[in-house]
């Protein structure tokens, strides 16, 4: 059982110790994103906003890399949550809040894409990773370089590589459910992302590609 | 992602720098607005579409209504799209050689119905063709003899031959038609073929009258109806259809008509009479 899985089962059987939750499904245990998913449906707003802020940040900048356009980025990241909020009274915790969060996102990314084929570059982003204050020159230098050489090659990725990528970083998610989210079988979620990381690491190191 | 020792370490240093590189927050006024969304529950094209689902349903039912009230709508008074009666072989009277049944459309045996301009006319022209019938043998100008006319002078014949045999025969012995006079004379059995025939044709000739005179009172009935219906240029002293179900009826209304002044209608209610009777005997009447 891979590491991730673990805490989660660690952390609902601690749950379910405790107390008998009031959200639990017949399955046995709720994830705690789901249970405030929950109380947000049955009217509660300090748990929707609980939520938001675990969520917005990586969200946001899953989008904006996404997209690699900030308006768009905007754009999406308003629609995926006005569609959250309109889904909360059908709402049923059958998976994890994050899964479920970040397939509507990568959904109404797809919708945009086709409704606007032209997909733009945009300096916003790469202008906004130049050395940050506060670092030493030394270091400033290197990882600075390191991080502009990130940045341009997520920029330069396949979008379904770099989805990956960003789902695996921002989102936490396991292949399985890169696979679930993108909805692509697990081999071909695996294999993008071990692409979009190998690609990576070579713009960081600037060695050559191991065999 | 593999899961070479090497490999991890190596992807662990890319989530290092990428997480050194992703910095960058939600925009507060996305925040503000979003919670601001969530807390009174409405999205942001919910105004627009709080009102699609009433206007959804009432172009539904505007639409629903439209097709039910299309439907039901009261079928057109067009005399062309009155329906057909029964043929005119399931009448009980014989039709007979007279009656015209190709030219005359079916007229429907209800009265409420209106006839066809076309039935009307057929109708008169089967009054006409049973009146020129009935005319003496005199009117008929290029009319062949009948056989009415042909039948007694065959007799008349038979007895000149039986006659002239007994003559020659010089015997009290029954005639023997001579074989030349009666060659060209028809047979007795012909001639008591010939009478039943004299009797159909009769027979036929009364059919075919009776059966115009049945039309023309259905014509009359449904033109009554019609009248009543569509008529509205008749004029209020005209003869009403009660009056008109009997000739004497309807010529004490015509009368009536001439009496007061109203020449006009009186001289249409006399010819759509005689339209209609052609045998009544109106000459003791004042038309």
């Amino acid at each position: 059982m891979s590491a991730s899985a673990e805490s989660i089962v660690r952390a609902n059987e601690t749950l379910f110790s405790k107390e008998r939750l009031a959200y639990a499904p017949a399955m046995g245990h709720i994830p705690e994103d789901s249970a405030l998913m929950l109380r947000y449906k049955d009217g509660d707003n300090a748990a929707f906003e609980t939520l938001y802020r675990r969520h917005n940040d990586p969200l946001y900048r899953y989008l904006l890399r996404l997209c690699r356009h900030r308006d768009t980025a905007d754009d999406i990241f308003q629609d995926v949550w006005g569609k959250i909020v309109k889904a909360r009274g059908s709402y049923r915790p059958t998976a994890k809040f994050t899964t479920f969060l970040y397939r509507v996102a990568h959904n109404c990314f797809i919708d945009h894409l086709r409704k606007n084929k032209r997909h733009a570059n945009s300096t916003e982003l790469e202008a906004e990773l130049h050395a940050h204050p506060g670092e030493t020159p030394e270091t400033a230098t290197e990882r600075s370089m390191a991080k502009e050489r990130l940045a341009k090659a997520l920029l330069d990725l396949p979008d379904e590589q770099r989805d990956a990528f960003l789902l695996h970083e921002e989102a936490g998610l396991s292949v399985d459910e890169i696979a679930l989210v993108t909805g692509a079988n697990r081999e071909t979620a695996k294999s993008r992302l071990r692409y979009a990381v190998k690609k990576l690491r070579v713009a960081i190191d600037e060695k050559p590609e191991r065999a | 992602m593999s899961n070479r020792p090497e490999n991890r370490v190596e992807n662990q240093q890319v989530s290092d720098v990428y997480r050194d590189l992703a910095t960058e927050r939600a925009p507060d006024h996305l925040n503000n607005r979003i919670l601001k969304m969530a807390t009174s529950g409405r999205t942001p094209y919910a105004r627009a579409r709080a009102w699609m689902r009433p206007a959804a349903w009432a172009a539904t039912v505007g639409l629903s209504l439209a097709i039910v009230l299309e439907l039901n709508q009261v079928p057109s008074t067009d005399p062309a799209y009155i329906g057909i009666s029964s043929p005119v072989e399931d009448r009980p009277i014989d039709s007979g050689e007279g009656f015209d049944a190709d030219a005359v459309p079916e007229i429907q045996a209800d009265s409420s119905e209106m006839p066809t301009p076309a039935a009307e006319k057929a109708a008169d022209r089967n009054i006409d063709t049973a009146r020129e019938r009935r005319a003496p043998p005199e009117t008929r100008s290029l009319d062949p003899l009948s056989k009415e006319e042909l039948a007694p002078r065959q007799a008349t014949v038979v007895r000149e031959a039986d006659d002239i045999a007994r003559a020659q025969a010089g015997s009290d012995q029954g005639p023997e038609p001579a074989a030349t006079e009666l060659r060209n004379a028809p047979s007795e059995s012909a001639l008591a073929d010939q009478v039943p025939a004299e009797l159909a044709e009769i027979r036929r000739d009364e059919a075919s009258r009776l059966a115009a005179k049945q039309v023309a009172v259905e014509a009359r009935s449904a033109a009554a109806s019609f009248a009543a219906v569509v008529d509205a240029d008749r004029p209020v002293g005209a003869c009403p259809p009660s009056l008109r179900e009997l000739p004497e009826s309807w010529i004490a209304c015509i009368r009536e008509l001439r009496e007061r002044g109203e020449d006009e209608l009186a001289d249409s209610e006399y010819e759509e009479f005689q339209r209609v009777f052609p045998d009544f005997d109106d000459s003791d009447t004042d038309k």
